[in-house]
């Protein structure tokens, strides 16, 4: 006995999973990955107002002004993988990650494998279970796996098939065919299968399964519906081999599909020890709120799911995209592993309300570590904090306290702009994302530094100064450094840049002689007059 | 003033993306900065020397004449010339270095120099580091005094040390200094300019060009004082400039262009075998020649030997009847083919004495610098390759070359690529790309506007940048491209007039400049132009000639009363020029009733009679004549413009009777005329528009004409810079529409398959043109393996199979208009129909057929070796339906394998297919994927009885004005002309032909998606039925559910 969990429009449900509330709203999603991006699944409201597979974003927008177009996320289906996976783990040992948003589950061996009447109750848990993950699925049980998952499809929410499909040798098939088929409607086949099923199923209902169902190839597909096959039982009806001479070994396998005799092996999975949720927001985040409000969520979710297998949070890790491509990490140590939601949460809480990223966020990973609740003995040699919340929490306000920039390493930057760098923050791991999108550029990353003579000694900061000008030329400097005339320059040299944004700059520099024969660099900026440095 | 600086090396933006600013502005900026002279040097060209050169000489700037050569191993080696043997050394060199490479890439080649080197002059650029051997190797390829070691100064910290290296090369070889600025654009605003053409070139964005980008803003073009200033240690660097300018002094005005002459018989000078055969044309024409005709021959060919042009019309003769020889019909236009000698050559079909467009008003000695015009008509396609070859073929690859059509940024792709630049996010352009995909719409919604609907806040950081951005870059040449039909000519040596480059199509070479610039340096050109309409025409004779009843377009009767009833009624889909939905709303007001009527309704639906608000007042006049008032007694502009405009009632819509109103008004000479006529053509040139307004003002107010009259007179001649027609184009335009007109009237059958086999063309698409068709009587016959022919062809009767039931049309849908004369001249449609059918697939299958029928549809799989798709795609549109009973059971069998080695297999089919035949709407459908097309039923048939209340294109003219009426169909048509004020016109298709919308602005912005993305609407407005023209003034629009795939294409925003 097999039972498949299948979670219809999984792409569409593992994004909507954190934001609950749109299922109710007419959603699109889109694969921006296709050759044409076009819309892949929807909701039920969005069908409602007209909008259909295929359409491009606009045209579905034609049709639903008030349509919400979500991207497809794979981050988010991954999660949602991890979710059905474990979810399934949790029921059975022996489970097959089949394909996205469908989980197989051999039953061999299970309590109610001999008792039929505690199946539905069970099939029914998970369905409740993966409702807590906002995840709706579907349940379908029978003797071979693909039976299953035909179940599982044709369900409303579990359905058993407690025995064999039998065919009717019908030579022949009679379409009703209508002028429908202009609007988009399927064509019904008359009743071809027999097959007894719980709940009230009918032959009927399985036959009328659309042919997609079988999942045949894109190319075998196509000729089905050339040839006006719409559903299994019209397939069914035109005869195994008549179709195997035609369409080749794959179509037999179709066939094969809804035999109950040959079930085929699983290639059975265990879930990994990671758990994780991530969401690609469709709107850049700038400002905490709506970031805590999802990592709520996502502390929950990871919760739960770890609850289901009685396990507790040992570490967090924390990943930030960037709209300028690189990536913000943090790692969190749970000094005592718990499960308790509002205790990790404020751990989470306190960092982020410091953290200040140099350009919108655009995603949020958040990773859990498992461990078993019981208390934890420290190792002898181990440097870790005992109280790492704590340490946290003093990064956190220390970074307040100093600007993020100015805690982390420093990094140059590829820019004509002298001494141009960024901060990475502190303990980032090494992955920040380089964002170049053509990696052969010949940029040199560090820019070269003019060859002088003379070194150069460099205030750090530049040091502030008034400089009086004659004829464009500095003729009289006052800082903390020197204060007298100015009888001697080289330059202007120029430079400016990032005027396509807020970020513009631009410093004209000059090296000068002053009258007491010392050399200085300086430079006008938009800031000001400074002093950058002395020659020696 | 004493000189003391020239720049001697700018780049424009025809270096494509290696610099900023057009020739003209560097040419403006230099004369600003009093500059006596600047040198061009493009990067692997001389693309926008024409343009600086003319720009340069109007502002009194001595333009001089330099490209930069990219070597073979990547170095850049500045040249410039001076000399005119230097000018055609270096179109040499780059021509052989351009035609060896793929479009886009040149490279010159080290050994190539000796060749070439004379006449020019070397600038061993900052960029360059050469091996002394290389500077000594220069300098004797060269000559002494011909090398320059170039230095530039931008105010980089670190530059010096590299200049101080050259500065001491140059001591040690003895090279003279050259100081310059390595202009890369004319003034500091245009720096992010390059910036992002930087950007573009090395596909990045500014976040990450990080060096790639510009330090800063110093390459840009300064003043002598200030050149002075930075090198005033190196004064012999700044005076070798003025030196080296000296000596530089070739001209473009020294092109030594002449057009090739033609051979003729020994003891016959051109001119008189012009005569000959222009006389010999003119028996051939009249009969016994009139006196008059002599008259104006002798005028003509006086001119033309005082212009020494008859080379020119023998050249275009010749072409004429290659043309001739070959079966390819062609038709002259032009301003030289408003001529009798051309009409007697047989280059044009148009008499100009008929309509008194005689040609030496215009061709006078003013034009001095351009020649006369004269443009071939030819049918796209195959057959127009076929002259455009033989051209090559008789002047040789570096005799002959297409001119050049520089492709500019514009609207939508200039805000795309400066988007990417400026790391948009990619959302921002789909979305903007999604929205505007059918153009800008300015009308309604400026660029911010239009941004922020994407997604881009007008306070984001950036999109400051981005708009001023678009606006800069708009008309800055991005690649180059060909022109559709202008060809140069230069007996065996134009390499040496202009540096040619392969075009992207296979051979094809094309020449760096563009039909004006040509124009301006008096290079001739003649267009050959493809219009898919000759074909038509041509195609749609044979067939009449095939069917036993030809038809002789040089015969046709004129004022043939059912063809202008056509006309009268805009019964024109498919008809040359006047199919147009605008031409459709003109022509009932219109109603055309001769030929000359048909001229100005070609021109007057033009957008520079719309925008010069001729049109409406036109038609008014001739509303007033059509009721008895008197032609000549319309108001015009002055007395003695009565002559030149009363043909046209008193409004001018020709330029013709521009430039005359000019000469007449403002005393303009030929010269004069020819300046503005100029100008006129220069639809994207406003300044030269703005100077000629300027003089034609001043010469009218020393008329002593009124300033209301000048304004009023100023206005209408501006209007017609965007676009207005010469009447000689559109009388021989007329001649293709009245031809079209009368094949649809009298051979319908023959003009529907020569439209079908000729397409795309014109606005509409195969299945319009085929509901067209039946709703004029002709009868449509489906594909079919056994009969169809790769085109669309007319059967005889007899062969006509009895049509398979499911082909059924629903006759009582349709209102037949014509006779059954058509429906005895069927079209069976042909193979080229078939979508996914190959040619070499469908040549295969003709090539069996022809040797025996296919006499079972395994016969036919086994022999025509079609592939799996094809078979499928046949077998879905019925074309195996007469080896099957029908097209599912052929679909079935088209799967089943065959035997290939078996010889004794039985060829009969198993009909016992287990599948269903298609209902007649799935084969609507299985029609539209296989074809796009159906010659059943049309789509919105099906859907009638559910459309209840909404009337039919047919029921329109029953229902009564300023009645609300709701209209659905088939979007086949939106359009948002520039003249229209941002209304926006929609045409929707039944099952009994077209019906119009007219949206407004703000309901087009209220429903932008709605209409621009759904392929079926529904439409409900107020009724507009004035003078026979029918709109529906929409007031609510909705999504008419349908199946998408059975939709005809729609011919949007063009």
């Amino acid at each position: 006995m097999f039972a498949v969990i299948f979670i219809p429009n999984f792409s569409l449900q593992a994004v909507l999973r954190h934001e609950p509330d749109l299922r109710a709203l007419p959603v699109a999603l889109v694969d921006s990955k296709l050759l044409k991006p076009a819309i892949v699944q929807l909701t039920p409201a969005a069908q409602a107002c007209g909008v259909a597979e295929g359409l491009t974003a606009s045209q579905a927008m034609a049709r639903c002004a008030e349509l919400i177009i979500k991207p497809r996320s794979p981050a988010q289906e991954d999660s949602a993988t991890e979710v059905l996976l474990q979810t399934a783990y949790a029921f059975s040992p022996n489970i097959e990650s089949t394909a996205p948003g469908l989980c197989t589950m051999e039953l061999k061996g299970m309590a109610f494998d001999s008792h039929q009447g505690a199946i539905e109750p069970w099939a029914q848990k998970i369905i409740e279970v993966l409702a807590q993950f906002h995840l709706a699925a579907k349940v379908g049980l029978a003797v071979t796996p693909e039976l299953a998952l035909l179940a599982a499809r044709a369900a409303s929410p579990v359905m058993a098939l407690s025995r064999s499909i039998k065919k009717h040798p019908t030579p022949n098939i009679q379409h009703r065919t209508t002028n429908d088929s202009l609007s988009g409607n399927s064509l019904d086949v008359g009743s071809m299968l027999d097959v007894e099923c719980s709940q009230g199923f009918t032959g009927e209902a399985f036959e009328s399964l659309p042919i997609a169902s079988l999942e045949p190839t894109p190319e075998i597909l196509a000729i089905l519906r050339r040839w006006g096959i719409q559903t299994i039982g019209a397939f069914l009806a035109l005869g195994k081999d008549q179709v195997t001479e035609r369409l080749g070994p794959e179509a037999a396998q179709l066939f094969n599909r809804v035999s109950p005799d040959s079930p085929r092996p699983l290639k059975l999975v265990v879930p990994a020890e990671e758990f994780s949720e991530q969401m690609d927001f469709e709107n850049e985040i700038e400002t905490v709120e709506p970031l805590l409000f999802v990592l709520r969520r996502f502390v929950e979710q990871l919760s739960r799911r770890l609850e289901l297998i009685y396990l507790v949070v040992a570490e967090f890790q924390l990943q930030l995209g960037l709209s300028s491509g690189a990536k913000y990490e943090r790692l969190f140590k749970i000094p005592a592993p718990t499960g308790n939601i509002d205790v990790l949460f404020r751990m989470l809480q306190t960092h982020l309300e410091t953290v200040r990223t140099d350009s919108p966020i655009t995603s949020l990973r958040l990773a859990a570590k498992s461990a078993r609740p019981e208390a934890r003995q420290f190792g002898l040699f181990e440097t870790t904090l005992r109280d790492p919340n704590q340490f946290a929490e003093t990064l956190a306000r220390l970074t307040a306290l100093c600007g993020s920039d100015r805690v982390g390493t420093p990094q140059l930057e590829a820019t004509h702009r002298p001494d141009a760098f960024k901060i990475s923050q502190a303990f980032q791991s090494a992955s920040s994302g380089d964002s170049r999108r053509n990696a052969g550029l010949e940029t040199p990353v560090n820019p070269p530094t003019a060859i002088s003579a003379l070194p150069l000694r460099r205030f750090r900061p530049p040091c502030p100064s008034h400089i009086e000008f004659s004829d464009e030329t500095p003729a009289l400097l006052r800082s903390e450094v020197f204060i007298g005339p100015i009888i001697a320059t080289r330059g202007p040299f120029f430079s400016y840049g990032n005027w396509w944004d807020s970020g513009r700059w631009a410093r004209q520099e000059w090296d000068v002689e002053t009258s007491d024969g010392s050399l200085f660099r300086i430079f006008r900026s938009f800031e000001g007059c400074f002093v950058e440095g002395v020659y020696d | 003033m004493t000189e003391t600086y020239v720049e001697l090396h700018c780049r424009s933006a025809f270096s494509f993306l290696r610099g900023a600013s057009t020739p003209g502005q560097l040419a403006e900026r230099a004369a600003h900065l009093q500059m006596p002279a600047v040198a061009l040097c493009d990067r692997d060209g001389v693309y926008g020397a024409p343009q600086f050169f003319s720009r340069a000489r109007e502002l009194g700037v001595r333009p001089i004449v330099g490209a930069e050569l990219t070597m073979e191993d990547k170095t850049v080696l500045p040249v410039f010339v001076q000399s005119r043997a230097g000018y055609e050394n270096l179109c040499q060199l780059l021509t052989r270095a351009h035609l060896r490479n793929e479009k886009g890439k040149c490279s010159v080649h080290w050994h190539e120099l000796p060749e070439f080197a004379g006449g020019l002059v070397a600038l061993v650029a900052p960029a360059f580091q050469p091996a002394p051997q290389v500077i000594e190797d220069l300098r004797h390829l060269f000559g002494p005094g011909n090398v320059f070691l170039e230095i530039q100064r931008h105010r980089v910290r670190g530059e010096e040390r590299a200049n101080k290296i050259r500065i001491d090369l140059a001591r040690h070889f003895g090279l003279p200094l050259l100081a310059t600025n390595g202009v890369l654009y004319a003034s500091e605003a245009e720096r992010p300019i390059l910036d992002v053409f930087t950007c573009i070139r090395n596909h990045t964005h500014l976040d990450v060009a990080g060096r790639l980008l510009e330090q800063n803003a110093e390459r840009h073009l300064k003043s002598p004082a200030q050149m002075c200033e930075l090198f005033r240690d190196l004064p012999d660097a700044l005076a070798n400039t003025v030196r080296l300018a000296g000596r530089l002094d070739f001209t473009l005005e020294n092109l030594g262009y002449e057009f090739p002459s033609f051979p003729v018989p020994p003891g016959q000078t051109m001119d008189s075998f012009l005569r000959e055969k222009a006389f010999a044309g003119a028996i051939n024409r009249y009969g016994e020649v009139p006196a008059k005709v002599r008259a104006q021959l002798e005028n003509e060919l006086a001119l033309i030997q005082k212009l020494k042009v008859a080379g020119y019309f023998l050249i275009v003769w010749d072409i004429v009847e290659f043309c001739r020889q070959n079966d390819i019909m062609s038709q002259g236009r032009g301003s030289a083919a408003n001529s009798t000698v051309c009409f007697c050559l047989g280059i044009t079909a148009v008499d100009p004495l008929k309509f008194h467009t005689l040609f030496e008003r215009f061709l006078t000695e003013g034009r001095k610098t351009s020649w006369p015009d004269i443009d071939i008509d030819l049918p796209s396609g195959d057959r127009r390759e076929r002259v455009i070859q033989e051209i090559y073929q008789r002047y040789g690859k570096h005799g002959a070359a297409m001119t050049a059509n520089v492709i500019t940024y514009r609207g939508r792709s200039a805000a795309r690529e400066i988007g990417k630049a400026l790391n948009l996010s990619s959302d921002v352009l789909n979305r903007f790309s999604n929205l505007y995909a059918n153009g800008d719409f300015p009308h309604t919604l400026d660029l911010p506007a239009q941004m922020e609907k994407s997604g881009l806040p007008k306070t984001h950081p950036r999109a400051a940048a981005f708009v001023t951005l678009c606006s800069s870059i708009q008309g800055l040449p991005r690649h180059l491209g060909q022109h559709s039909g202008g060809m140069i000519i230069c007996q065996g040596k134009l390499d040496r007039v202009v540096p040619l480059e392969n075009a992207s199509m296979p051979n094809r070479v094309v020449a760096q400049w563009d039909k004006d610039d040509c124009e301006d340096l008096g290079i001739i050109k003649v267009d050959f132009l493809g219009l898919g309409m000759m074909s038509v025409l041509q195609d749609t004779v044979k067939l009449t000639h095939e069917l036993g009843r030809p038809v002789d377009l040089a015969k046709l009767p004129p004022d043939d009363p059912e063809s202008f009833a056509l006309m009268q009624t805009a019964d024109t889909i498919g008809l040359f020029q006047i199919e147009s939905r605008a031409q459709m709303a003109t022509l009932p007001r219109m109603k055309p009733q001769n030929f000359y009527d048909l001229v100005i309704e070609v021109a007057i639906i033009r957008p520079g009679p719309i925008q010069g608000n001729l049109m409406h007042p036109y038609l008014e006049r001739r509303k007033q004549v059509a009721n008895g008032a008197d032609p000549a007694g319309m108001p015009c502009y002055h007395d003695n413009l009565r002559p030149v405009l009363q043909r046209t009632l008193g409004i001018p819509l020709f330029q013709e009777q521009m430039l005359e109103l000019a000469m007449v008004m403002a005393d303009f000479s030929g010269a004069e005329a020819e300046e503005l006529r100029r100008a006129l053509s220069f639809h994207r040139s406003q300044e030269k528009m703005r100077r000629v307004e300027k003089k034609l003002r001043e010469a009218m107010r020393r008329k002593g004409h009124s300033e209301q009259l000048i304004d009023e007179i100023a206005a209408t001649i501006g209007s017609f810079a965007l676009y207005g027609f010469p009447e000689s184009h559109a009388i021989s335009f007329a001649h293709l529409a009245y031809a079209s007109a009368y094949l649809k009237a009298h051979r319908a059958p023959e003009f529907y398959a020569g439209l079908l086999n000729n397409q795309p063309m014109g606005f509409y698409s195969s299945a319009t043109l085929i509901k067209d068709g039946q709703r004029h009587g002709v009868k449509f016959l489906p594909v079919c393996v056994r009969q169809s022919e790769w085109d669309c062809t007319i059967e005889h009767p007899s062969a006509t199979q009895p049509k398979p039931p499911e082909f059924d049309v629903r006759s009582s849908m349709l209102e037949v208009r014509s006779s059954s004369a058509s429906e005895d001249h069927p079209i069976r449609l042909g193979l080229r129909i078939v979508k996914t059918l190959s040619n070499s697939g469908a040549k295969r299958l003709l090539k069996e057929r022809a040797k025996a029928p296919f006499t079972s549809l395994i016969d036919f799989k086994r022999r025509a070796r079609l592939n799996k798709d094809e078979l499928r795609t046949l077998a879905e549109i019925g074309a195996l339906n007469g080896f099957a009973a029908h097209r599912r059971e052929a679909l079935w069998e088209v799967e089943k394998p065959l035997r290939q080695n078996d010889l004794f297999e039985v060829e009969s089919m198993d009909t016992s297919s287990p599948l269903a035949p298609m209902s007649y709407p799935e084969r609507i459908q299985a029609d539209f994927a296989g074809m796009q097309l159906t010659t059943g039923s049309h789509p919105m048939a099906l859907l009638r009885p559910r459309l209840a209340g909404i009337l039919r294109a047919a029921d329109l003219p029953a229902a009564k004005h300023g009645s609300t009426v709701r209209i659905a169909g088939n979007v086949i048509c939106r359009q948002r002309p520039g003249t229209a004020k941002g209304f926006v016109f929609v045409s929707l298709e039944d099952e009994t032909g077209i019906s119009n919308a007219i949206v407004t602005p703000p309901m087009f912005e209220a429903h932008r998606l709605v209409i621009t993305e759904e392929p079926f609407l529904l439409i409900e407005g107020r009724l507009q039925h004035i003078d026979g023209v029918i709109h529906v003034k929409a007031q609510r629009i909705e999504r008419l559910p349908h199946n998408p795939s059975v939709a005809s294409r729609s011919y949007d925003f063009h």
